[in-house]
């Protein structure tokens, strides 16, 4: 772990790299390198002409990372041999793998291609046919190269057709340039069904047919084409995973670098110092990794001045009572504990650590202390102890002027639902409390990625606890509403406290299921 | 000597400003308002079964981070009427409104190194568009007057009546309309729509919702977000073509005309509420809102950028709408990109 110098206020100050990886071979990947240009940048998949800030691997690909924010190492394989380097941050910028959209069935052939290569044709006459946002698309991807080659053949009398399910113009400046060419002759037909489109290629040229299965007794619309240009649509390859694994970060469902989590949108992966941008995260326009590495290089730029500043508290292991049974690094969302495998400890790094206190919640030793509120005692008689997450549930209840029947309530900040530890629920029941609520986060909105499902199997067991040892199950409940939902949490709160003392059981949950 | 002034605490400025305090710096942000937030801190979850990645419970957090940081002096109900100095030094002048938001006259000077624009936009007000009665007919209401409505106080029933089935929605009111309105496309509104179309149909069981839109545009992670999140939703329907009219004679309730393109017909239909999605436009600079600075704008009235964040004027940075419209990760990733601008610049 790395050397803290204690500044004036409450906090330290870490000596950091401000050296950044790039891994990437395409345009998200020179964007990055291009925003970067005030760090150190090594940019592993080298394509374009590096800068003189730059490091180019052209030929090598990552093997291992160690470390943390702030002082990654990472290993390098290539040719040459292996070798290490030393970054303070990443930024994981792959390009997917791009085909041409299937939902035109286009036959083979050299005249009907993808859009990106349009302009490097030399396409003398007409018509030519764009098709574009076809399937599951929406038409981004491509839309704003099609929309600029259509304008260029337009204004150079090449008659233009140009068919679209959905088109996607929110790209700024977009909407403007399909204006231009419908003012310049091209002939926008939108389309409702891509199945009833037929391409054929005949003597030299396409045949293109079309009939509106929607509009009954429409005739069919038929012409000859030099050229069709399709979209296309693009899907993370094997390399993601491969990243993924390396960098152990998640991904969503789809196989994209970030997990469906709005709390990392844009560029934050649930890593700490490891970014994603562009296309890398999800459907994008193409200039989106310009913003995206911008906002990037905001998130680095503090690392310019060789040192970060971490406000206190931060957490410690303490490693007398540590059995190094690695549950901390298995629960912790940040990946921010140093595992020493030969000396057997861990240690949390705290310009890695996100402070949710998961990891005291699960440690099984209690080494892991987290000063809070949590721990006060006192009398709790014929109180609804709500133990809340800091980020959904006790925002909303700060938020409006709770009613009179909520001042039985007494509100209990957690950093993170998933920080709970059955100790404290067991704690205020014993101190007279009638019923305790634990309050998170809604599904898939986890501050922490996992610290609500972390809620909710401890609230599933304590249950069971308190029914084993003959107490009502029902007195232990998990609610889930977001900060911006006070009228929701308080509806489940009320609903629960209204229960008529053998207990809602697990009305929270249902009702949330339920909606 | 404090480091930055914010002018505007919506989401880009919240991010900003929060961005900046983490990083050591000293921030004044400022909103005319008496809450910081701006239109975001009244939007509504719109999480179901699931969470619908709105991105709108960001904002009570980063507002509770800020109202603690000691870094941030929040300056609500003020308003910035004039900048002097240069680039490095500057000096705003202040002055402090009340409940009502009139001038109490009482004026300071702040000194500040650098000044970070996030104004934000203003909505469309679709009341010129006669064919659709804004302003006229009751329940024909904005998307924002909805949000603020789904997010709690009063409730659903009690701000549109009891009687909520049929509930429609009409999408690029005012966008992507040269002639009438604005050229370009909102970015937000499809996905907002489609969203507040899903909260509705889990809050009224048995509404039916129709969403009438010309194009979809991209939103969220993974490709076909509408077919993805409104394909198996029977409640919902989406139409492809806008309305043309809604009146409310010779049936007392209001109709909507519109044409089916995909069926090629004209229709008329009865709703019980009607949602339009306004475009989002420049926020107006002015002696109650905020000063001009002197900054150039685009072609549609939007602050121009030199670069990503970084106004025509020296000293001068820009965050979120201001620049042009973006939904909140967009605004977060900006005012990321100012910040990082600023950092630097002040090196
Ligand atoms: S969970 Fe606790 S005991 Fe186990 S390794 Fe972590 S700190 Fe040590
Ligand atoms: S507090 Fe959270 S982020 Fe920090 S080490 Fe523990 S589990 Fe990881
Ligand atoms: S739907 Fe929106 S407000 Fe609700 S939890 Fe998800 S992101 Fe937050
Ligand atoms: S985002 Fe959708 S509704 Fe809004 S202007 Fe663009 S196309 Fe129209």
């Amino acid at each position: 772990m790395p050397v803290p110098r204690p500044s004036e206020g409450s906090g330290s100050f870490f000596a950091v790299n401000s050296a950044v990886l790039v891994v990437g071979d395409g345009p998200p990947a020179e964007a990055a390198v291009s925003a970067l240009r005030a760090h150190p940048v090594f940019w592993v998949g080298a394509t374009a002409e590096p800068g003189p800030h730059v490091m180019a691997y052209a030929d090598e690909s990552v093997a291992e990372v160690r470390g943390q924010r702030g002082r990654f190492r990472v290993q390098l394989e290539g040719k040459q041999g292996k070798l290490w380097l030393e970054c303070g941050n990443v930024v994981l910028a792959p390009s997917l793998q791009r085909t041409l959209d299937p939902s035109w069935h286009l036959p083979e052939s050299r005249l009907a291609v993808s859009v990106s290569r349009a302009a490097r044709l030399a396409v003398e006459r007409g018509p030519v046919v764009f098709l574009l946002g076809g399937g599951e698309t929406e038409g981004y991807f491509s839309a704003l190269t099609a929309l600029r080659e259509a304008v260029c053949l337009a204004a150079r009398q090449v008659e233009v057709y140009f068919f679209f399910a959905d088109l996607g113009v929110s790209w700024p400046g977009l909407e403007e340039v399909h204006q231009e060419a419908r003012r310049l002759g091209v002939r926008f037909i939108r389309i409702s069904d891509t199945s009833a489109f037929r391409v054929a290629e005949e003597g030299g040229f396409l045949r293109v047919r079309y009939t509106d299965a929607y509009l009954p007794g429409s005739p069919e619309f038929s012409l000859t084409a030099t050229y069709v240009f399709a979209g296309e649509v693009g899907l993370p390859g094997s390399d993601f995973a491969e990243l993924a694994r390396t960098f152990r970060i998640d991904r969503d469902r789809w196989g994209f670098l970030q997990s469906d989590n709005v709390r990392l949108f844009p560029v934050r992966t649930n890593r700490p110092g490891v970014y994603v941008l562009g296309e890398a995260r999800g459907p994008a326009f193409a200039g989106e990794a310009g913003l995206d590495a911008a906002a990037i290089a905001g998130e680095t730029a503090p690392f310019l001045a060789g040192e970060i500043l971490v406000a206190e508290p931060w957490l410690r292991v303490d490693p007398a009572r540590c059995s190094f049974c690695l549950e901390c690094d298995r629960y912790c969302p940040a990946v921010a504990l140093e595992v020493h495998r030969a000396r057997k400890t861990v240690a949390i790094n705290p310009l890695a650590c996100l402070g949710c206190g998961i990891c005291a919640g699960v440690c099984p030793e209690h080494a892991i202390a987290y000063p809070g509120p949590e721990t006060k005692s006192g009398r709790r008689q014929g109180k609804t102890i709500v133990f809340a997450c800091e980020k959904s549930g006790y925002l909303a209840a700060q938020s409006i002027p709770l009613p009179a029947w909520a001042a039985t309530l007494e509100m209990i900040p957690l950093p993170c639902a998933g920080r709970l530890d059955e100790g404290m629920v067991l704690r205020a029941l014993a101190q007279g409390a009638v019923q305790v609520i634990v309050s998170a986060c809604r599904e898939q909105c986890c501050h922490y990625s996992s610290g609500e499902r972390l809620a909710e199997e401890k609230v599933r067991a304590l249950k069971e606890h308190l029914g084993s040892m003959g107490l009502n199950p029902g007195r232990v409940t998990l609610v889930r509403a977001s900060a911006n939902a006070p009228r929701e949490w308080l509806g489940l709160v009320r609903e629960i406290i209204a229960g008529d003392g053998t207990g809602p059981g697990e009305t929270g949950m249902e009702k949330c299921a339920k909606t | 000597m404090s480091d930055i002034l914010v002018l505007g605490a919506g989401i880009a400025g919240m991010s900003a400003a929060l961005d900046l305090a983490n990083a050591g710096l000293g921030v004044y942000l400022l909103d005319k308002e008496k809450e910081i937030g701006g239109k975001a801190a009244h939007y509504a979850c719109k999480a179901g079964s699931n969470c619908r990645k709105c991105s709108a419970c960001l904002v009570p957090y980063i507002k509770y981070q800020l109202e603690r940081h000691p870094n941030v002096r929040i300056l609500p109900f003020s308003l910035c009427t004039d900048l002097q100095g240069e680039p490095g030094h500057f000096r705003a002048s202040v002055r402090l409104l009340n409940e009502k938001r009139q001038d109490l006259g009482a004026e300071t000077t702040l000194e500040v190194r650098a000044l970070v624009v996030a104004t934000g936009f203003d909505l469309y007000d679709p009341t010129p568009k006669e064919e659709f009665g804004y302003g006229r007919h009751r329940n024909v209401i904005t998307a924002l007057e909805l949000e603020q409505a789904l997010w709690g106080f009063p409730a659903l029933s009690a701000a549109f009546g009891e009687n909520l089935r049929r509930i429609g929605f009409i999408q690029c009111v005012g966008s992507r309309d040269a002639q009438n309105g604005y050229p370009y496309c909102s970015r937000i509104c499809c996905g907002y729509s489609a969203r507040q179309a899903l909260k509705l149909e889990s809050d009224l069981p048995g509404a039916d919702i129709t969403l009438f839109y010309q194009d979809r545009q991209t939103f969220g992670k993974g490709p076909g977000f509408f077919r993805r999140e409104l394909g198996s939703h029977t409640h919902i329907r989406p139409v492809r073509g806008l309305p043309a009219k809604i009146f409310r004679y010779p049936r007392d309730e209001l109709t909507v005309r519109y044409t089916d393109i995909e069926q090629g017909q004209v229709r008329e239909e009865g709703f019980d509420l009607v949602v339009l999605c306004p475009a989002v436009i420049p926020a107006r600079s002015g002696p109650d809102t905020f000063p001009a600075l002197g900054l150039e704008r685009d072609q549609n009235g939007f602050y121009l950028e030199r670069d990503v964040g970084v106004s025509s004027r020296k000293g001068i940075f820009l965050a979120g709408t201001c620049q042009g419209p973006k939904d909140i990760p967009q605004s977060i990733a900006h005012a990321k990109a100012a910040v990082g601008r600023i950092l630097r610049y002040l090196a």
